[in-house]
């Protein structure tokens, strides 16, 4: 166990007496309560935590938060590890494992850092360049690219977590807890407004934690507490730290992800690890604060050089020294701020260096009161050291280049604060160029938001509570801050090369962007900032460039000689920072991926040894096999029974719909393609739908069940868009016709029997007259059965003497329970849907999605008859457009083996004989859209739709599957393969 | 013909699902509530005084529903000029649709297509919103309000009944899904049935 040699006895808003035992790449460390992974490491004085991008550079924390480019891990193992991870964003828990990435064989001896050795072979766009030709070589260049140039590896199976999802409303929403943020939850909060603060650290304070600040004459982190516990009392008000906003949306629609136990060893039972919010928000305030700018210097990727603002936070919010002895550079007051802290914390100074000629302000007269000497116009031209900073070069920037060594073993840069605008952004808000900050500020929201504080460009903490409260709907709350009058920054985009001229410039260190690299874009013609990101990959990667974005773009704007504004910025996108894609899925997975329909018989079917098949979200007994039993002898079975005996299956998906009001039969008349004026009550007819583009929709059959009232069913497929159809012409089209619609599909269970002893089962249970003379073929009767009351329908999709009958739902199992005891005796047995489709391809009766495949007509269903011509209908202007009608459309027909045994795979396009299918396009005929054995003719059938197929009866074709490599002859048949009289319908 | 009146009782959708008990932390109570007679009911503009009275009631406004005092009757808007009738007090579906009818509406019965569930306890919000995009803020969904939206994908019919207490109207088909769904999601509150 390595002791935290580089943690402070005192200080800090950790809990020292809940030490917490982790691994880094092996290795066993110890931390506090309150640590990030990055502040641990910090404490335990490793330097060095993963490699480069590109180059292999050893890297170390640059950040101490969101900012951070390089301190990547892989956290976890196995199922659960996830690469990319921030280890500044990490919280330490007990037990917690991290890896570096990025290197082989260890993070210390690298083998692919000889690339860094080598850079000069590896300029930007290098991977355009090198690896365009030959292009057949591409697949293994993107291998070798992807194994040098990838972050981070994924594992490999299912995630195990669980995530969730979570909607939520705010009369405001706050993002960022810092100083800003806190004043206007309160401000709002204490007018009774619903507020959601959004916090992504694991507290509450921004800033504040990692400041040695006072507000009204108090310790900040005194106001700080207050504030949380009078938040915290408020009803209306939720706080959500570890929640980061990714997304900002339209209609003030802002996405969140909560960490809710990534924190904890063990997660509690039925807690997720993360959550995906969805906020509604009314007003969004944007207090997301800003992130300092690194310097642009020789090395200046070496372990040890750090953002002077994360030096401070390391050394007051976790008492962690990141360093001995610092060397402290800054272009703006601030710098001094972190200086002074740095040295409170037990570090010591050994420059500090103020680029700017005149030096700085209050701040600069601060430390020179705590014995510190700032040398004016100075910067560091070069880190010195390798896999940690032994060294600085520094150098006058208005001299000729002359250098001085400076041993230290930490470099705090500030290169002055950027407000983080990317939500603001995202809403569309335009972000301007302001002078006297360097950075851009946002402006012209879009949406209902506001960014105040230092996201406003605000730098001052006085200023960052008024603008806060303000924003929450309180001006009068604004206490006095700490704040001193600053000297204004100096824009240093760069600092010259030593005259060495040794060392890389970097601008994006996690991307190994240098200050060349945007010189050589610039001189390649890719001037534009968007051409740069691309060609140079800089502001890409997981840290989407937040402490480079605008070093870069100001060197090319200095390239083109051009202003700042004038080059403009890159687009920010969501995420903000990188989401994993679990919590995208949400709770969204397994069985819960969609809704499960189940039929109010479904239990019967489970008790019988149903196999389920889905139709849609639908589950259906696809048939019930015997023991030992495959599906085709089972499908084979049932469909065979159903001709010689009888049987009975589940139809309770198909589409129901009550249509009632003196206009129903017009509307039915508008609907379908044949007529139902003249349907008298009592009786069921079939009727075509048509699309108003004159293409099939669905098909079904409509009863008169009274005067004015007609009960229509629908494909299972199409029970959604018939009923929105008929909603949509009632409402929009047709006003004036006074009908009433409402689904019924799930009010009503449907059984259909079908079989020569269907009726005399019927009889048995039915207390109506069943005989052929009362109850015959497309009649409707009401009436009882097996007590209970039921809906009667003689029609039949098998082709046999069959009824439907339809009750209540509630009531199916009772029904499916008296015909099985009632038909044993006559062997009557149920059938999947499996068996229905045999049946069914044995009559030529077509299905949605196959023959009624969104490009078929009535006519080429063999429908045309069908279709009136005494009437207007929705499509009967469209069927009639001349592709619609010419010659060569592919029509249905049946498909029997010429050898009758080979069996018509349901993939085969359909060729003429001698047609050799390969590499070159061949003409085809047609195509199979249903093939099954059928046992009621004893050998293999198939339906196909083939052109001009009813003048090509008795042709042989071929049936040919070139990825099966399946050649079946066929002979083109009639559709109708069984009962073409339809004797056993009327039977 | 043999006596067959075997169906007097009515199979629940929920028959096979998991019901665990109520512990003394559970934030949600789950309860199958199945009316007596649920009649859709389409009022013509002409036909809604007739309604009214033959309700003893108005009907409600849009995304209102209403307990009709002294009744164990419940009217809920539905869309335009339909509405739901909910009778508890032993009203057969039948009934209650040939009523409505007589004055003027076109009645449709659904008591058997939705699965009316009760849900209370102080954790319902908090697990109704992990599938469900509407605001239901006492401020913004008080007790008599009603609106249909997707919950966890399912269309279902959505009641502020008060006291933080909802009855939910699920399509039957999707009882059995939405109720598992519903211990799933609610398992960080704890849920128990009642």
């Amino acid at each position: 166990m390595t002791t935290q040699s580089f943690r402070n006895a005192e200080g800090g808003l950790i809990d020292r007496a809940t030490p917490l035992d982790f691994t880094f790449d092996g290795k066993a460390f110890q931390g506090f309560a309150g640590d990030t992974l990055a502040s641990a490491l910090v404490a335990n004085g490793v330097r060095l935590v993963g490699r480069s991008f590109k180059y292999h550079r050893p890297r170390g924390l640059i950040g101490a938060g969101v900012e951070d480019p390089c301190g990547l891990v892989r956290l976890g193992a196995g199922d659960r590890a996830e690469p990319n991870t921030r280890a500044t964003l990490t919280e330490l828990f007990a037990g917690l494992t991290a890896d570096s990435q990025n290197r082989w064989p260890s993070l210390k001896w690298d083998a692919s850092a000889l690339t860094g050795l080598a850079g000069r072979l590896f300029p930007a766009g290098f991977y355009y360049k090198t690896f365009i030709s030959p292009q057949v070589l591409w697949p293994t260049y993107e291998k070798i690219i992807r194994a040098m140039a990838g972050m981070g590896t994924c594992p490999e199976g299912p995630d195990p977590d669980v995530y969730d999802d979570r909607f939520a409303h705010a009369d405001l929403l706050v993002v960022g807890a810092g100083p800003a943020g806190l004043a206007a939850a309160l401000a709002a909060g204490r007018l009774g407004q619903r507020v959601i603060l959004a916090e992504q650290d694991m507290r509450l304070g921004g800033d504040l934690l990692a400041a040695n600040r006072s507000i009204d004459g108090r310790p900040a982190l005194d106001w700080v507490a207050d504030t949380v516990a009078e938040l915290e009392a408020l009803p209306d008000v939720t706080l959500l730290p570890r929640t980061t906003v990714f997304g900002y949306h339209d209609h003030n629609l802002l996405a969140a992800v909560e960490r809710v136990t990534d924190h904890l060893p063990h997660a509690p039972a039925g807690l997720p690890r993360q959550r995906h919010w969805k906020i509604r928000a009314g007003r969004v305030v944007l207090a997301t604060g800003a992130i300092e700018r690194p310097l642009v210097f020789a090395d200046n990727d070496r372990p040890g050089v750090m953002l002077a603002s994360a030096a401070r936070a390391y050394v007051n919010r976790w008492a962690a020294r990141p360093g001995t002895r610092a060397v402290v550079v800054t272009n703006n007051d601030d710098g001094y701020r972190s200086a002074l802290d740095l040295q409170a914390g037990g570090i010591e100074i050994a420059a500090l260096l103020d680029t700017r000629p005149e030096g700085g302000g209050a701040l600069a007269q601060m430390a020179r009161d705590a014995g510190l000497s700032p040398r004016h116009g100075m910067a560091v031209a070069r880190a010195l050291g390798g896999h940690a900073v032994t060294g600085a070069e520094i150098t006058a920037l208005s001299g000729g280049g002359a250098t001085e060594t400076v041993d230290c073993d930490l470099i705090a840069v500030s290169g002055g604060w950027a407000p983080t605008l990317h939500l603001h952004s995202q809403a569309r808000g335009k972000a301007t160029y302001d002078e006297s900050l360097t950075a851009f500020v946002p402006t012209d929201p879009k949406q209902a938001h506001e960014s105040v504080g230092a996201a406003a460009g605000d730098l001052t903490l006085a200023g960052a509570l008024a603008a806060g409260s303000r924003a929450g709907g309180d001006d009068t709350l604004a206490p006095p801050a700490d704040d001193h009058p600053a000297a204004p920054i100096q824009a240093l985009w760069q600092v010259p090369k030593p005259p060495s001229g040794k060392g890389k410039r970097f601008v994006d260190i996690q991307d190994d962007v240098t200050a060349e690299d945007v010189a050589l874009a610039h001189r390649e013609g890719y001037e534009s900032v968007e051409h740069l990101k691309r060609y140079t990959t800089l502001g890409m990667g997981t840290d989407q460039g937040k402490t480079s974005n605008v070093n870069g773009l100001a060197i090319m704007a200095g390239l083109r000689g051009q202003t700042i504004p004038a080059v403009g910025t890159t687009t920010f996108r969501p995420p903000f920072t990188p989401v994993t894609m679990g919590t995208f899925a949400g709770r969204e997975a397994g069985h819960h991926f969609a809704p499960i329909r189940r039929t109010p018989l479904h239990a019967r079917h489970d008790a019988l040894g149903a196999v389920f098949q889905t139709a849609g979200l639908w589950l259906r007994a696809r048939y019930y096999p015997l023991e030992g039993e495959t599906m085709a002898e089972a499908v084979a079975r049932e469909a065979s029974h159903v001709r010689r005996i009888g049987g009975m299956v589940d139809v309770s998906t198909l589409g129901k719909i009550d249509i009632q009001g003196p206009d129903a039969a017009d509307l039915l008349n508008r609907f379908y393609v044949n007529g139902f004026k003249a349907l008298p009550v009592g009786k069921c007819r079939y009727g075509l739908m048509l699309r108003e583009d004159g293409i099939v929709l669905d098909d079904g059959t409509t009863t008169r069940i009274g005067d004015t009232h007609y009960y229509m069913t629908t494909t299972t497929a199409n029970a959604v868009t018939v009923m929105r159809n008929l909603e949509l012409y009632l409402q929009v089209h047709w006003p004036d016709l006074d009908v009433s619609v409402a689904s019924v599909s799930d009010q009503w269970a449907g059984v259909a029997l079908a079989g020569p002893r269907a009726r005399d089962l019927l009889a048995r249970v039915a207390d109506i007259d069943v005989s052929n003379d009362a109850f015959p073929f497309l009649a409707y009767r009401e009436g009882a059965v097996a007590g209970i009351p039921a809906r009667l329908f003689r029609i039949s999709y098998s082709g046999e003497l069959a009824y439907e009958i339809h009750v209540p739902s509630d009531f199916a199992p009772a029904l499916w329970d008296a015909l099985l005891e009632h038909g044993a005796d006559l062997d009557i047995r149920p059938y999947g849907t499996e068996a229905m489709s045999t049946l069914r391809i044995e009559k030529g009766h077509m299905v949605i999605g196959t023959e009624i495949d969104g490009r078929t007509t009535a006519d080429d269903l063999g429908m045309g008859r069908m279709v009136s011509t005494k009437k207007p209908f929705i499509g009967h202007v469209l069927k009639d457009r001349p592709g619609l009608t010419e010659g060569g459309r592919k029509q249905l027909v049946g498909l029997v083996p010429v050898d009758k045994r080979t069996p018509i795979p349901e993939t085969c396009q359909i060729v003429k004989p001698g047609v050799v299918t390969g590499r070159d396009p061949v003409p085809i005929e047609g195509h199979v859209t249903a093939g099954t054995f059928s046992p009621s003719v004893g050998h293999p059938i198939a339906l196909a739709l083939v052109k001009d197929g009813r003048a090509r009866l008795g042709e042989t074709l071929h049936a040919v599957s070139p990825t099966t490599r399946v050649r079946v002859p066929v002979t083109v048949t009639s559709p109708v393969f069984v009962d073409p009289e339809g004797e056993r319908l009327h039977a | 013909m043999p006596d067959l009146a075997r169906a007097s009782a009515r199979a629940s959708a929920l028959a096979t699902v998991s019901r665990p008990g109520v512990g003394p932390d559970c934030g949600v109570r789950l309860s199958e509530r199945p009316a007596d007679a649920l009649v859709q009911v389409a009022v013509p503009a002409a036909a809604r005084a007739a309604v009214a009275d033959a309700l003893g009631h108005a009907l409600p406004d849009p995304l209102t529903a209403i307990d009709i005092p002294g009744k164990s009757t419940r009217l809920l808007w539905v869309s335009a000029d339909q509405w739901w009738v909910e009778a508890r007090d032993g009203t057969a579906p039948a009934d209650l649709a040939a009523r409505l009818a007589a004055a003027g509406a076109r009645p449709t019965d659904q008591t058997q297509a939705r699965v009316v569930v009760h849900l209370a306890g102080e954790h319902t919000r908090d697990l109704l919103a992990k599938g469900w995009a509407l605001d239901l803020h006492p401020r913004a969904f008080p007790a008599g309000a009603c609106a249909q939206s997707s919950l966890a994908a399912v269309s279902v019919m959505l009641a502020a009944v008060g006291g933080g207490a909802y009855d939910l109207y699920i399509p039957r088909s999707f009882a059995q899904s939405l109720w598992d769904w519903l211990l799933d999601a609610g398992a960080e509150f704890g849920v128990g049935v009642d």
